[in-house]
């Protein structure tokens, strides 16, 4: 089955590619800004610099989204479990999940500065409202038949919270997390361009001012790889800790 | 069912009426200070412009009515870089940008089929390194281990790679951060970065902010000035010729302006650049602003390719011919005596 998956995935990307040989060379394109596969491969070369980028962008993303994820996942249970939190504090994250990441590029600038704190705080803001919505949802409908016995057996609150409350809504934790990474990924580029000199998403952005298109389409396909990397990881991830779950086919 | 009904028809009227207060807004007339003309019967032109007192005879031009009176509705798209701008012109957002010439260097090396058809801007002072005394910067070799930061893809990027050549800086030990002017500034004043390299007016911006007797100010008007350029599409100067004469006999007429009203034309370009007068006056000071062509451009021009091949900021293997992107047959039509190219 998986060696299927993977010749199937091979399969287009290699046709994907020789539709994109051909219609650079059939066409009358302008080969500085459309170029073929070949010249993106040969830039690939010419970027020295192309593996601390991307272990300089890891380390921001990673960083960003543990922060993010872990204080989605606290407020999480907080408004999902207590009534009172989620009408105080729940509405105020329903309110600001609304601002586009994009529109706070400015302030994080003007707040934080061109340090690392901003790059990571816009990646951790990011990452923490797909995660916090997931989980709040995920304690929420926690079948209540458990918090009754859980009650009429007066378990403790930290065990209850523990085995119950957070075991119940991993699955709801990891596919939250999924996506708050994945959005995560989608602002790097404009995360990294507060005032960054290193990074993957920092390069997209200059190779783009110089016209170097060749190498900047390659910037943007080892982003799209990394990314299918983290999301196969929680994949991992999720079958891992919820293994009674069936994860859906992709 | 009653009162459901009348919470309906409420909030039906609600939505009209926020729509039509939105339409009454939307379609008003003219941005903050731009004079209401007729513009029936002319022909609209995009105009992809950086708003900076560089575009002093454009700012003129429009103000006074001159693009309208030569029968052209001149909406301004403004940009906060002259990079933008062009970016918008090559995008096919723009009919006409403003560019200085680094992006000009650039997007001809990557094939992209545009034509200057005047300069109306020149200085050899425009842009300035501007450091903080307390980062240790007080002459230009104190710059290594420091962090500068200037624009990318732009005649200051040029201008700081020569400067740091000429004063024999290693590059490898300066961290150069990209940012906007406005940006850089903000950065300075809170000591993200230790110094900028960029054109006017963030350099007096900066002084005016933090204070002249707390920086170290560099000027080296040898190494680059920067030109200002009005740049199309060859495609669309092709069917546009018209246009393209009408909008610089605007210009010449702005320029004409400009040497009779020096005091009206300072008021002009400040309110369009959004600077103070005293700002303003101090950028002008240091400009020659005029509509030309000249040789000024293409020296530059190949300069910057050379540097952009060395640094492998383009895959171009030689200097193209700059001639075929400098269009000088509108010019030679509206004001000749300055074609000199």
């Amino acid at each position: 089955m998986q060696k299927t998956t993977i010749f199937y995935g091979l399969s287009t990307l290699f046709m994907v590619l020789i539709i994109w040989q051909i219609s650079v060379s059939l066409f009358d394109v302008n080969p500085i800004l459309f170029p073929s596969p070949l010249e993106v491969l040969s830039a690939f070369y010419d970027s020295p610099e192309i593996y601390s980028d991307i272990i300089i962008s890891m380390i921001r993303l990673v960083i960003g989204s543990i922060i993010g994820i872990s204080l989605a996942v606290f407020f999480g249970v907080l408004t999902g479990h207590i009534s009172v939190m989620d009408k105080t504090l729940g509405n105020m994250w329903n309110f600001l999940r609304f601002i586009p990441p994009l529109a706070l590029v400015p302030l994080f600038l003007l707040w934080l500065g061109i340090g690392e704190f901003s790059k990571i705080g816009l990646l951790a803001w990011t990452s923490f409202f797909p995660t916090w919505i997931s989980v709040h949802a995920g304690v929420k409908g926690l079948e209540n038949k458990y918090l009754l016995v859980a009650k009429s057996l007066s378990v403790k609150k930290t065990w209850f919270l523990k085995e119950i409350v957070f075991k119940g809504s991993t699955n709801y934790i990891v596919n939250g997390a999924r996506v708050g990474v994945g959005f995560a990924f989608s602002v790097l580029v404009a995360a990294e361009m507060l005032g960054a000199f290193a990074g993957v998403g920092y390069r997209i952005s200059f190779l783009q001012s110089v016209y170097r298109i060749d190498r900047m389409i390659g910037y943007i396909i080892i982003l799209g790889a990394i990314g299918l990397i983290f999301d196969r990881l929680f994949m991992g991830l999720s079958k891992h800790f919820t293994p009674w779950k069936n994860e859906p086919k992709n | 069912m009653k009162n459901n009904h009348k919470r309906l028809v409420g909030i039906a009227l609600g939505i009209i009426i926020l729509i039509g207060i939105s339409i009454f807004f939307i379609t008003k007339d003219t941005p903050t200070g731009h004079v209401i003309y007729d513009t029936t019967n002319t022909k609209t032109v995009q105009l992809a412009i950086n708003t900076l007192p560089n575009s002093a005879l454009i700012h003129i031009a429009q103000e006074n009515g001159y693009f309208l009176e030569q029968g052209l509705d001149v909406q301004y798209k403004p940009f906060v870089t002259g990079k933008l701008a062009l970016d918008a012109l090559l995008g096919g957002g723009a009919d006409i940008a403003t560019s200085a010439d680094v992006p000009i260097t650039l997007a001809v090396l990557a094939n992209q089929e545009i034509s200057v058809v005047a300069t109306v801007e020149y200085s050899r002072d425009n842009i300035r390194v501007i450091a903080r005394k307390d980062s240790g910067i007080n002459k230009p070799l104190d710059l290594e281990g420091k962090k500068i930061s200037t624009t990318k893809g732009g005649g200051p990027m040029f201008y700081t790679d020569k400067f740091l050549e000429k004063y024999n800086i290693d590059k490898s030990k300066v961290s150069m951060v990209y940012l906007t002017p406005n940006e850089m500034v903000t950065a300075l004043i809170k000591k993200d970065i230790d110094a900028f390299i960029v054109f006017e007016p963030a350099p007096s911006i900066a002084i005016k902010e933090i204070g002249i007797d707390k920086l170290t100010i560099f000027e080296d008007s040898d190494i680059y000035g920067e030109t200002w350029n009005i740049v199309v599409m060859k495609d669309y100067a092709d069917k546009n010729s018209d246009t393209i004469k009408k909008f610089l006999k605007a210009l010449v007429i702005a320029e004409e302006f400009m040497e009779k009203n020096p005091k009206e034309s300072l008021a002009i370009v400040a309110k369009y650049s959004g600077n103070d007068e005293l700002t303003t006056n101090q950028v002008l000071s240091k400009q020659k602003i005029g509509v030309v062509l000249n040789d000024v451009l293409t020296t530059y021009l190949k300069e910057e390719a050379l540097w952009a091949i060395k640094n492998k900021l383009s895959t171009a293997q030689y200097i193209p011919d700059f001639n075929e992107h400098i269009n000088k047959e509108y010019l030679l039509e509206v004001k000749p005596k300055d074609v000199t190219i």
